[in-house]
C-alpha cells in the first residue's frame, strides 16, 4: 500500500461527532472518569483518617498517653492526607512544556518524585500509628508477635506499591526512550 | 529614512499589536469559544482515541481526559503553531501519559446493522482496508503510532519535530522505519 493510499484510508477513518453540550460536560473535575475515582479513594481514605483524629483521644486512651506521642500519632496522619492530596494535584496535570519528549520527561521525575514521597510518607504512617497503639505497653510474646505480623503485612502491600508504581515509571520512560532513540531495530 | 525609520516602527508597532490582541484573545477565551475549536477539531481528537484504546469506554474516557487537558492547557496556546497542531500535541501527550489498565478485555460489540460481507461491495472493501490500516498501525509502538499518526495527517517532518521534541532528522530515519513496519505488517495481514 502506498503512502497516499494510507493518507486517504486515514482522512476517511469514522468519526463520531459529539455536540457542544457534550463537549462542555467534559470540562469540569466532576465528571472527569479518572479523577472520580481518585477522588472517591481520596475522599474514602481523608474521611475516614479525620474521623480516627476526631475521636482517638477518648477512644484509644490519647488523653493517657503523652503530648509527644500524641503529636507524632497526628503529624502521622495530617502528612499521609497532605501526600494523597499532592498525588490528586500530580494526575490532574499531564501536561508540561512545549512538545511530549520535554512534557513525558518532566512528568517522569514528577512520577518519582511521588512515588518515594508516597512510599517514605506510608512508612511514616504505620510508625506513627505503631508508636502511638504500642506505646507504654508490656511487650509480651503475644504483642511482639503483633507487631512483627502487623510489619511484614505492611511491607508486604508496600512492596506491591513500589513494584506499581515502578512499572508506571518504567513504561514512561522506556516510551521516552522510544521517541528519542533512532537507531534500535525491533 | 525618515520613513523608513517610521516604516520600521510602525511594523514593530503592529507585530506588538497583533501580539497583544492574541494574547488578549488567549487570556479572554472563553467556555464557549474553546468548545467551538475542540468541535472543529474534535476529528483528531477521535483518531487519537481509536489508536490508543481498544474499547468503546475506553475511547470515551480519554476523549474526555483529553478535552479536559485541552481545557487546563489552552491558556499555554501562544499562537505560534496551528490550532490543530497544539490539539494533536495535547492529544498524543495525553493518550500516551494516561495510565490504563493493559490486559485486553473480551469485548463484543453490537452494531445496528448486520455488516455488508460481500467482497465486491465498495464500500465493505473500503471499509475493510481502513480496518486493517488501523490495525497494522495499532500494532506499532506508542511512540511510532504517534508519529505516523501526523504523517498520514499531512505533518510536515518540522512540524512533527516539534510536535514530538525531536530533529527533523531523526523524524525522517523514523518516519521511513515505520513505513516499512507498517507495509510488512499489512502484507501479513493480507496474506493470512
Amino acid at each position: 500500500m502506498r503512502i497516499e493510499e494510507m493518507k486517504s484510508l486515514w482522512a476517511g477513518q469514522p468519526v463520531e461527532v459529539k455536540q457542544k453540550e457534550a463537549l462542555a460536560g467534559m470540562l469540569t473535575e466532576k465528571s472527569h472518569p479518572i479523577l472520580k475515582e481518585i477522588r472517591k479513594q481520596l475522599l474514602l481514605e481523608i474521611s475516614s483518617w479525620l474521623i480516627i483524629l476526631c475521636v482517638y483521644y477518648s477512644m484509644f486512651d490519647g488523653e493517657k498517653r503523652p503530648l509527644t506521642v500524641n503529636v507524632v500519632f497526628i503529624i502521622g496522619m495530617l502528612q499521609a492526607i497532605a501526600v494523597n492530596f499532592t498525588g490528586y494535584l500530580a494526575a490532574r496535570n499531564l501536561i508540561h512544556g512545549d512538545n511530549i519528549i520535554t512534557s513525558i520527561a518532566v512528568y517522569l521525575e514528577k512520577l518519582r518524585r511521588f512515588k518515594w514521597g508516597f512510599l517514605f510518607s506510608r512508612i511514616i504512617f504505620i510508625g506513627a500509628m505503631l508508636f502511638f497503639f504500642f506505646y507504654g505497653l508490656d511487650m509480651t510474646v503475644f504483642r511482639t508477635l503483633s507487631i512483627v505480623f502487623i510489619g511484614v503485612a505492611f511491607l508486604g502491600q508496600l512492596w506491591m506499591l513500589q513494584r506499581q508504581w515502578s512499572q508506571r515509571i518504567k513504561k514512561l520512560f522506556e516510551l521516552k526512550s522510544e521517541l528519542l532513540n533512532t537507531n534500535e531495530e525491533r | 529614512m525618515k520613513f523608513i525609520a517610521g516604516s520600521i516602527n510602525l511594523t514593530a508597532h503592529s507585530r506588538n499589536s497583533i501580539n497583544t490582541l492574541a494574547e488578549r484573545m488567549r487570556n479572554s477565551m472563553n467556555e464557549d469559544q474553546f468548545l467551538q475549536l475542540v468541535s472543529v477539531h474534535q476529528g483528531i481528537i477521535h483518531k487519537v482515541c481509536r489508536l490508543y484504546r481498544d474499547t468503546p469506554a475506553d475511547r470515551e474516557d480519554l476523549f474526555q481526559e483529553i478535552v479536559f487537558q485541552l481545557w487546563r492547557s489552552i491558556d499555554d496556546f501562544r499562537g505560534q503553531s496551528k490550532t490543530s497542531t497544539f490539539i494533536y500535541r495535547i492529544a498524543l501527550n495525553t493518550a500516551i501519559a494516561t495510565f490504563r489498565n493493559n490486559q485486553k478485555k473480551n469485548v463484543i460489540n453490537y452494531v445496528d446493522q448486520v455488516p455488508e460481507m460481500s467482497p465486491e461491495n465498495e464500500d465493505g472493501a473500503l471499509a475493510d482496508r481502513k480496518d486493517r490500516l488501523m490495525a497494522a498501525i495499532k500494532m506499532l509502538e506508542e511512540g511510532d503510532r504517534a508519529i505516523i499518526a501526523l504523517v498520514l495527517d499531512e505533518y510536515s517532518y518540522r512540524e512533527i519535530g516539534e510536535i514530538v521534541g525531536i530533529t527533523e532528522n531523526n523524524v525522517g530515519v523514523k518516519v521511513s522505519r515505520i513505513k516499512n513496519k507498517i507495509r510488512i505488517l499489512l502484507t501479513n495481514s493480507y496474506e493470512n
